[in-house]
C-alpha cells in the first residue's frame, strides 16, 4: 500500500514540479500571440526531457554516480569545466528568474511591490534548504504545484471552441500577423522552457539523494512517462487559456498578472487565488531545484562531498555554494530588474545550453562501465540521436533569432 | 558506443558561434526585424486592452483588487515605455503621420490608464472600460497601418 | 578505435588503464565520503627500472592553470598510493578524513563558516 502511495507521490510531484516560471511565461506569451499553433513544440520538448531525465536517472541508479561526476570522468576536467561554466550561468539565471517569479506571485496576492519580497524570499529559500529534508522539499513543492491544474479547469470553464483550438494545434502556423522569424524564436524559447537543462542534473542528483538502486528504475520510468507528459498538459493549458481570453482581446503577455488573468475570468477570485498559490509553489519549488542544481554541479565537478543527506558540516563547501548562489540571485533581483525579462533570457539561454547537458548524458547512458548491461537499446539511441540534432539546431539558432527578432518583439 | 572516449578538448566551435552571431547582427541591421513603430504601438494597444480587462473583471468580482491593481500598474508602465519609444523613433515620410496619430492616441490612453488606477471599483469604471477599449482599437489599427507602410 | 588494451605480461591482479580508470575519478575516504578527484599520478622508478605509482595528485589544478600558472609539484595536494584500497567506479581509500592535508579548504569552510551557522552540525534535515 505504501508502495502505491510512493508511486503516486512521485508522479504527482513530477506533474506539479514540471512547470516553472519559464513555462508559465513562455506558454502564456505564445498562447496570446500564436494561439495553440506551437503546441507541437511542447510535445517535442516533453518527449525530449522525459527521455533524457530517464537516462540520467538510470545512470545514477545503476552506478551511484551523479551526472557531473561522470561528465568530469568521461570528458576530462577541461571540457567538464567549460560545460560547468555554461550550465551554471544558465542555471543561475534561471534561479534569479524563479526568485523573481515567487516575488511576482506574492505581489499578485498581496499588492506589495515584488522587490520588497526578494530578500525575505531568498532568506526563506536558504533556510528551507538548510534545514528541511530533501524528500519533504520535493513532495510539498510538487504537490502544491498541482494547484496549477486550475489552468486546465479554467480552460474547460471558458467553454472555448474546441474545434477552433484543435485546428490551431494541427495547422501549426498562426493566423495572426506574426512573421516566421518570431514564430521560430518562440519555438526555440518554448523548447528551452520545456527541456530545462538543470532538471536533468537535479533528477540525477536527486536519485542519489533518494538512494535509488536498480530496483527503483521502474519508478523512474513511471514518474517520467506519466508525470512529465501530464506536466506538459499543464503547459498547454496555460497557452490555451491565453489563446482563448487574451488573443482575441489583443493582449500580448508581458507580465505575470496577464498570465493568471484568464483563470480569474473563468473561475473568479477563488480560482485566481488557487492558481496564484500554485504559481507560488511551482516557482518556489523551481528555485529550490535550481539552487540545488548549481551546488550539485559545482560540488560534483570538484569532487567535494555533497547532498542534503549529509550534515552541513560534512559537506561544507556544498552548502557554501548553495548560500553563495542564493546571495548572488538575491542581489541581482534586488536591483529591481524585471523578473519577466530575466525569465525570457533564461529560457533562450536554456536552449543554448542544452547540448552541454544532453550530449554527455547520451554518452554515459551507453557506457557499460557505468550502466553494465543496461545500455540504451538501439531504438532509444536512435531517438536520442535525433533529439541531439534537434537540440543542436535549437542551440545554434537561439541567439541569432533573439537578435533578429529583438527578443521576440 | 564503446567505453573509450578521448578526453575532449574545447575546440574551435567558439569561432563558428561568433561568426553566426555576427551574421545575425548584420542581418538584423538589414531590417529583417519587425517594424519598430508597429511593435511599440502594438505594445501600447495591448496595455490599454489589459487595463480594460482588469477593470471589467474586477467589477464583475472575478479579480482581487491587488491583481487588478497590479495588472493596471504593469499596463501603465508598458504603455509609458511604448510611448517613449514611439516619440524617439526616427521614421520615414510614409510613417510620419502614423507616428503623429499614434502619439495623440497614446497621450489619451495614458490619461485613461492613470484614471483606471484611481477608479478601480468605482462607478466611473464602466465608462473607462469603453474608453480604454476604444484606445486599444485605435492603436491596433495604427499598428496595422504602420506594419503595412513599411 | 579499439578498446582493447595493449598486451602486458601477466602479473596476476587487474590490468587497468590509468587515463580511463584512474584519472579524474572520485576518491572516497574510509567512511565512503567523497574527497576530491584524481588530478594526476606521480610515478616513481624503482631500482629495477619499473615505474610504480607513488602518489595521487588531488584536484584538477584548473583554477591556477586558467590564469596561466603551473603549480609546482611540491605545492600540489597529494595522497600516498598505499592508502588506496580499491579501484572501481571510484577510488576507495582507508584515509582518515581529518588527517588528509589536502582537505584544508573544506575544514576551513566547515570550522569558520558552516559550523558557526546555527544548525550546521545537526543531523541531515
Amino acid at each position: 500500500m505504501s508502495k502505491i502511495f510512493g508511486v503516486a507521490l512521485g508522479i504527482l510531484t513530477a506533474i506539479g514540479g514540471f512547470v516553472d516560471i519559464g513555462d508559465l511565461v513562455t506558454n502564456a506569451v505564445v498562447g496570446s500571440r500564436f494561439g495553440l499553433s506551437l503546441v507541437w513544440v511542447v510535445v517535442v520538448g516533453v518527449i525530449g526531457i522525459s527521455l533524457f531525465a530517464h537516462m540520467s536517472g538510470k545512470v545514477t541508479a545503476l552506478s551511484g554516480r551523479a551526472t557531473f561526476d561522470i561528465i568530469r570522468e568521461r570528458l576530462g576536467p577541461r571540457a567538464a569545466l567549460a560545460n560547468l561554466t555554461g550550465s551554471m550561468a544558465m542555471t543561475l539565471l534561471t534561479l534569479m528568474a524563479e526568485i523573481g517569479g515567487v516575488a511576482l506571485a506574492l505581489q499578485l496576492l498581496s499588492g506589495v511591490v515584488p522587490v520588497a519580497y526578494v530578500l525575505p524570499v531568498a532568506l526563506l529559500l536558504w533556510l528551507v534548504l538548510w534545514r528541511v529534508k530533501f524528500s519533504i522539499l520535493e513532495n510539498v513543492a510538487g504537490l502544491m504545484g498541482l494547484l496549477l491544474v486550475a489552468f486546465i479547469v479554467a480552460l474547460f470553464q471558458l467553454g472555448p471552441d474546441w474545434g477552433e483550438l484543435g485546428r490551431q494545434v494541427v495547422q501549426q502556423t498562426p493566423d495572426t500577423g506574426e512573421n516566421g522569424l518570431t514564430y521560430a524564436f518562440y519555438a526555440v524559447a518554448l523548447f528551452g522552457a520545456a527541456m530545462t537543462p538543470y532538471e536533468v542534473f537535479f533528477f540525477s542528483s536527486g536519485a542519489a539523494e533518494d538512494h535509488w538502486t536498480k530496483q527503483d528504475l521502474w519508478l523512474s520510468r513511471l514518474n517520467v512517462l506519466i508525470g512529465f507528459p501530464l506536466g506538459g498538459l499543464l503547459s498547454i493549458a496555460i497557452a490555451g487559456c491565453a489563446a482563448v481570453v487574451l488573443l482575441p482581446a489583443g493582449i500580448g503577455v508581458s507580465s505575470l498578472s496577464q498570465v493568471v488573468a484568464p483563470v480569474g475570468v473563468a473561475l473568479g477570485v477563488a480560482g485566481l487565488v488557487v492558481v496564484l498559490v500554485g504559481v507560488l509553489a511551482a516557482t518556489a519549488g523551481a528555485a529550490i531545484e535550481t539552487a540545488l542544481s548549481c551546488a550539485y554541479s559545482i560540488a560534483q565537478f570538484a569532487g567535494w562531498p555533497w547532498g542534503k543527506r549529509l550534515r552541513p558540516s560534512q559537506a561544507p563547501q556544498f552548502h557554501a555554494v548553495l548560500l553563495g548562489v542564493i546571495v548572488i540571485g538575491c542581489l541581482v533581483m534586488l536591483s529591481g530588474i524585471d523578473p519577466i525579462m530575466v525569465t525570457e533570457f533564461s529560457v533562450v539561454f536554456s536552449a543554448v545550453a542544452l547540448p552541454l547537458t544532453y550530449f554527455p548524458i547520451l554518452v554515459v547512458a551507453n557506457d557499460p562501465q557505468y550502466v553494465g548491461e543496461n545500455t540504451n537499446g538501439p531504438l532509444l539511441n536512435l531517438v536520442a540521436m535525433i533529439y541531439l540534432v534537434i537540440v543542436m539546431v535549437a542551440a545554434l539558432a537561439a541567439i541569432p533569432l533573439m537578435i533578429l527578432t529583438n527578443m521576440g518583439a | 558506443m564503446g567505453a573509450v572516449l578521448p578526453r575532449a578538448q574545447v575546440g574551435c566551435w567558439r569561432h563558428w558561434l561568433a561568426l553566426v552571431v555576427m551574421c545575425s547582427v548584420a542581418l538584423a541591421g538589414c531590417g529583417i526585424a519587425k517594424d519598430p513603430l508597429s511593435v511599440a504601438v502594438g505594445d501600447a494597444g495591448s496595455s490599454a486592452a489589459t487595463a480594460a480587462l482588469a477593470l471589467e473583471q474586477h467589477a464583475q468580482g472575478r479579480l482581487t483588487r491587488s491583481t487588478a491593481e497590479t495588472m493596471i500598474d504593469d499596463a501603465r508602465r508598458e504603455a509609458a515605455t511604448a510611448a517613449k519609444q514611439v516619440t524617439q523613433l526616427t521614421v520615414g515620410d510614409q510613417q510620419a503621420d502614423i507616428q503623429q496619430d499614434a502619439m495623440d492616441v497614446l497621450a489619451r490612453a495614458a490619461r485613461h490608464l492613470q484614471q483606471a488606477a484611481r477608479d478601480i471599483g468605482s462607478d466611473r469604471a464602466e465608462e473607462l472600460i469603453d474608453e480604454l477599449r476604444d484606445d486599444a482599437d485605435a492603436l491596433a489599427e495604427l499598428e496595422s497601418r504602420a506594419a503595412a507602410s513599411r | 578505435m579499439s578498446d582493447r588494451l595493449p598486451r602486458h605480461p601477466e602479473h596476476g591482479g587487474r590490468l587497468i588503464d590509468a587515463e580511463l580508470n584512474l584519472l579524474d575519478r572520485q576518491i572516497l575516504d574510509r567512511d565512503g565520503h567523497p574527497m576530491l578527484a584524481v588530478g594526476d599520478l606521480v610515478l616513481e622508478r624503482d631500482d629495477d627500472g619499473r615505474w610504480t605509482i607513488d602518489r595521487v595528485i588531488l584536484g584538477s589544478g584548473l583554477t591556477t592553470r586558467f590564469f596561466g600558472a603551473h603549480r609546482p609539484l611540491a605545492t600540489r595536494d597529494t595522497l600516498d598510493w598505499h592508502v588506496v584500497t580499491d579501484v572501481g567506479y571510484v577510488l576507495n581509500t582507508d584515509a582518515e578524513r581529518d588527517e588528509v592535508a589536502a582537505l584544508w579548504r573544506e575544514r576551513w569552510w566547515r570550522d569558520q563558516v558552516i559550523s558557526k551557522i546555527p544548525g550546521g552540525n545537526h543531523d541531515p534535515g
